[in-house]
């Protein structure tokens, strides 16, 4: 079990998707400070959400999918339940 | 005689469809047993229960003396090693970064002997090159050294020279043999090759809907080819009646060609043929190949 997680986030680390998802997630955060930044203190905390929280939820779903489904296309999932099962 | 693997009245079903029907085979240690089969005999499904992929409705099977029911399965599959149909490899990564990640899937603590691997495979010099960007038989390869990373004593290969060109397939086979010959890692080998097979396989298992139908080893094969002679004369009557008084097993093929199921004596039969005036033109010594063997078996006349 434990090693599974550890490969797992060894490809991680070397995936180009993850690190491109995560610079666009953390650019989105700092457009949304920056935009709460200089307005003030009138923004709305749901307005907040609504606008940027909610893409992060996207990206984080849109990658899981995509990783975890590589993982079963390229068949690197049999490698770990012979060794594993 | 130590089995590596044994496996007794092995079924499974898909739907109506059996897909094994009581398979019982028998892998001794140290051999290359090449398991031959039609598209759908089961070959790929027997692998795949074999390596925990899927399960059998009923039979068992034993791997290094454990029944797959035990737990410590677990512990005798650590010892395999696998490619099934297609090398599991992660096309985004290069070689190195491949072999790395089974390491930690197999709970290696260090990294050593993956340098050793990837020059056991020759993909030491791919450096930063992705494994999307290798060759078909780079990237068979790289499962073969991924199957080898756990130092498994049995190397189970699922058509491991498909699609590959005529080097490829002599790359692969000399490595089976050096890892046979080195490193005792005993192999099963599925193929529709026959003619790549029949030159590494010690062991052969035919399997036919679900079932095997035979298990031989080379040896025993090479024994049980006919030899054959064929002959090419000018007159065929005389030809007949002489094999006829001799009693010798004959198959008339055309009007001038005869086969001769029998080692015969090359100058007893000249001289007695044209004694009866009838002259040889042509003669030539064929053996059996693996191939004609296994379509005798499974009645391939049908699907010739």
């Amino acid at each position: 079990m434990y090693n599974l997680l550890k490969a797992n986030f060894y490809r991680l680390r070397k995936d180009i998707i993850f690190w491109l998802f995560l610079i666009v997630t953390i650019g989105i955060e700092l457009l949304a400070l920056f935009r709460i930044a200089s307005s003030g203190y009138g923004t709305n905390l749901y307005n907040f959400i609504n606008e940027y929280l909610l893409y992060i939820g996207l990206f984080i779903s849109m990658f899981v999918s995509i990783f975890v489904g590589k993982e079963h296309s390229e068949g690197i999932i049999r490698n770990k339940i012979i060794v594993r099962s | 005689m130590e089995y590596v693997l044994e496996t007794h009245n092995l079924e499974k079903k898909y739907g109506r469809f059996k897909a094994l029907d009581g398979v019982n085979l028998q892998i001794p240690k140290g051999a290359i047993y090449g398991l031959i089969g039609r598209n759908g005999a089961g070959k790929t499904t027997l692998i795949r229960i074999i390596c925990g992929l899927q399960k059998p409705i009923s039979g068992a099977y034993k791997l290094y003396g454990v029944f797959n029911d035990r737990k410590e399965i677990v512990t005798s599959r650590k010892r395999i090693g696998a490619i099934i149909e297609t090398p599991s490899i992660c096309l985004d990564m290069t070689a190195e970064e491949n072999l790395k990640e089974q390491y930690k899937v197999m709970g290696n603590p260090s990294y050593d002997g993956i340098e050793e691997l990837l020059k056991l495979v020759e993909l030491d010099k791919t450096g930063k090159k992705t494994a999307k960007h290798f060759s078909l038989g780079m990237k068979q390869r790289l499962g073969i050294a991924i199957a080898l990373a756990g130092n498994p004593d049995l190397l189970i290969l699922d058509e491991p020279i498909n699609g590959l060109d005529p080097e490829g397939i002599i790359e692969i086979r000399e490595l089976i043999l050096k890892l046979n010959k080195e490193k005792g890692i005993t192999f099963l080998i599925s193929s529709h090759y026959l003619d790549e097979l029949s030159k590494i396989a010690t062991c052969y298992g035919i399997i036919e809907k679900g079932k095997i139908v035979k298990e031989i080893s080379s040896k025993e094969l090479e024994n049980n080819f006919k030899k054959k002679v064929q002959i090419n004369v000018k007159n065929i009557k005389e030809c007949v009646r002489y094999l006829e008084e001799e009693k010798i097993p004959y198959k008339v093929i055309s009007e001038d060609t005869i086969d001769i199921y029998k080692n015969v004596n090359v100058s007893e039969l000249v001289i007695e043929l044209s004694k009866r005036n009838c002259t040889i033109n042509s003669f030539k010594e064929k053996e059996e190949t693996l191939e004609n063997y296994f379509l005798n078996l499974v009645g391939g006349e049908d699907n010739v």
